[in-house]
């Protein structure tokens, strides 16, 4: 039990160290003892002028600071409702994106750049992102309940459907455009600026806040239907309740980073398989593992090459042999029985 | 105390129960008893508020269950469910703890006092020194056991048990009807569960409901209930009886077989 503790304590607090990590890391290289200056300055007296020059301000409070925030909002974002719609949909390989969300969010960002270039990508992406995840809703919703399965087939007819528009949007758009599109499709955190971080952490934060509140309850949902609705559980109302407020956080974090893989389906696993699958314990680990592990491939994405690699790339090629690896130790059992 | 009137439940054109009545007391264990599909498992979804029906009437210590919230019937009446596989792997105490559901706040969790509670439950059904292993990787009869110890930490005054000896061995059927026994007796809980062996309802039970196609067809004590006529009647088939140490059993009988 102490080594639980222990492991517990390091991957909730693993975000404090990653965060001053990657404050130092990026191509414009700034003196480490320089940034530890900037922010004590910053922090004691936030208004009087800087005596360091010009380009390191703005590097790192303008760049750095808020691309760092949103990396740990997404990385929240996607592996909270990831554990959270395992738990309701009772199957470990559900990912956040299983509504359609992602692929609705990706037609948003089609049509805004290839149709509507006044209208900005978040937004679009955002309400698409939503609006695909209420009709996957819609389409299983029969006139009582809401099957799981029926949940699962919706999100796969609407994520094919979007998905094929998207095709369409691109085989007609002109080729300039179309690296924008295919460069935010694979998920990217380069436009990270405090604008991106206001319009999207309220919601993310209001999505996130029932995920926190009354995750113990996840426990007995993942248990079926009629278990949860003999504990006492209202089945209907808090799922429907779960599902909105995942969908909500994932389609702000999309709307700002684009869509990027496995976050959401790997962290959940892996704090699973380090902590138990009490969900007591698992939503906040899996928030704070999320933001570090988010973080770390940002960083990654940022200084291995002199171009930027999109993240949602990293988040894949990284994310995949850590899985083999844990499931080839023995970690099967741990979701399957 | 459950009360059970006229009770009717139609699905589509099918009359799946037809005008059942009856009452199941406290510490007492009532059985229901039929073949397949002669209405066992609807009757229990019908009184645990799984399922709608469309006549009758349902009491649970003087209340309608109809006027009953989904947290005030959990806090009454519990479920015990058959042993299943969950997806994820639980601690045997943290699925005893699921239990508290109805009496723990909705932004709150277990507290050190449900704790107590849980493992007191797991100690009353006699696996205490399971909490803390997967609850995937016990036993059939052990995981039932714990499922029974979820529906103790409920605090119920009424225990709803469906075919709770299914997929077990022959020791682990005994052994879990054995402590539900101790429980209606001991915690003064009302106890109704459904079976499907003739043997272990005369042996378990205090009172039995021989349930055909929907209808009750005899209630009462075992030994008036279960007989050669009433089975004979159900099932179609010849059986005698058998009596050792004060005790009733039956067997078939079967043509070529001595």
């Amino acid at each position: 039990m102490a080594k639980q503790k222990i492991i517990y304590i390091i991957l909730a607090l693993s975000p404090i160290p990653v965060f001053f990590f990657s404050l130092f890391l990026g191509a414009y290289e700034i003196p480490p003892l320089t940034i530890i200056y900037m922010l004590f300055k910053k922090i004691i007296s936030p208004f009087t002028r800087s005596p360091w020059p010009e380009t390191y301000g703005a590097i790192l409070f303008d760049i750095r600071i808020p691309r760092i925030i949103l990396a740990m909002l997404v990385g929240v974002a996607l592996s909270s409702s990831g554990a959270t719609l395992q738990a309701i949909f009772r199957n470990p390989l559900v990912d956040p994106y299983i509504l359609g969300l992602s692929s609705g969010a990706a037609f948003g960002c089609a049509i805004s750049i290839a149709f509507l270039p006044g209208v900005p990508i978040q937004l679009c992406a955002f309400i698409f992102g939503l609006l695909a995840a209420f009709i996957t809703y819609g389409i299983a919703k029969t006139r009582r309940e809401v099957p799981t399965l029926s949940l699962v087939l919706a999100g796969i007819i609407v994520s094919a459907l979007f998905f094929a528009l998207v095709s369409i949007i691109k085989f007609m758009v002109d080729p300039h455009k179309l690296s924008t599109m295919v460069y935010w499709l694979m998920g990217s955190l380069s436009l990270s600026d405090w604008k991106a971080i206001y319009t999207s952490a309220p919601w993310i934060f209001v999505g996130c806040a029932p995920l926190f509140l009354m995750r113990w309850r996840l426990n007995a949902l993942s248990m079926g239907d009629e278990e949860a609705k003999s504990l006492g559980i209202d089945v209907g109302r808090e799922r429907g309740m779960f599902i909105a407020a995942s969908a909500l956080a994932v389609a702000s974090a999309v709307s700002v980073s684009g869509i990027i893989g496995w976050v959401g389906l790997m962290i959940p696993h892996m704090v699973r398989m380090l902590i138990g699958p009490d969900h007591k314990r698992l939503i906040p680990l899996s928030m704070t593992v999320g933001a570090s592990f988010m973080l770390l491939a940002d960083d990654l994405a940022r200084i291995v090459t002199t171009f930027e690699i999109p993240v949602g790339i990293i988040t894949t090629i990284s994310g995949a042999p850590f899985f083999i690896y844990l499931l080839k130790r023995g970690g099967v059992k741990v979701w399957a029985p | 105390m459950i009360q059970v009137r006229d009770l009717i439940l139609r699905h589509k054109k099918l009359t799946i129960l037809d005008g059942i009545g009856f009452n199941a007391l406290p510490e007492e264990v009532t059985t229901i008893f039929g073949p397949n599909a002669s209405g066992k498992t609807s009757l229990i979804k019908c009184i645990n508020g799984t399922w709608n029906f469309d006549e009758g009437t349902i009491t649970l210590d003087g209340q309608r269950i109809f006027r009953l919230k989904r947290r005030g019937m959990a806090k009454l009446l519990a479920t015990v469910p058959q042993e299943h596989h969950p997806p994820f792997p639980y601690t045997t105490l943290e699925v005893v703890l699921m239990g508290r559901l109805p009496h723990v706040g909705l932004f709150s969790w277990p507290s050190q006092r449900d704790k107590g509670v849980a493992v007191k439950a797991l100690e009353a059904v006699g696996i205490g020194h399971l909490a803390e292993r997967p609850y995937t990787q016990i036993s059939g009869g052990e995981r039932q056991l714990t499922l029974i110890a979820r529906s103790l930490a409920q605090e119920p005054k009424i225990l709803l048990l469906d075919e709770p000896t299914a997929h077990l061995d022959f020791k682990n059927q005994i052994s879990v009807l054995r402590v539900v026994r101790d429980l209606a007796k001991k915690e003064g809980l009302t106890v109704l569960l459904t079976l499907h062996d003739p043997n272990l309802s005369l042996i378990f039970s205090d009172k039995v409901a021989l349930l055909n196609k929907g209808k009750m067809v005899a209630f009462g004590k075992p030994s008036s209930v279960i007989t050669r006529e009433n089975l004979k009647n159900v099932y179609d088939l010849d059986v005698d009886f058998l009596s050792q140490d004060g005790l009733r059993f039956i067997y078939p009988k079967i043509p070529g077989v001595e």
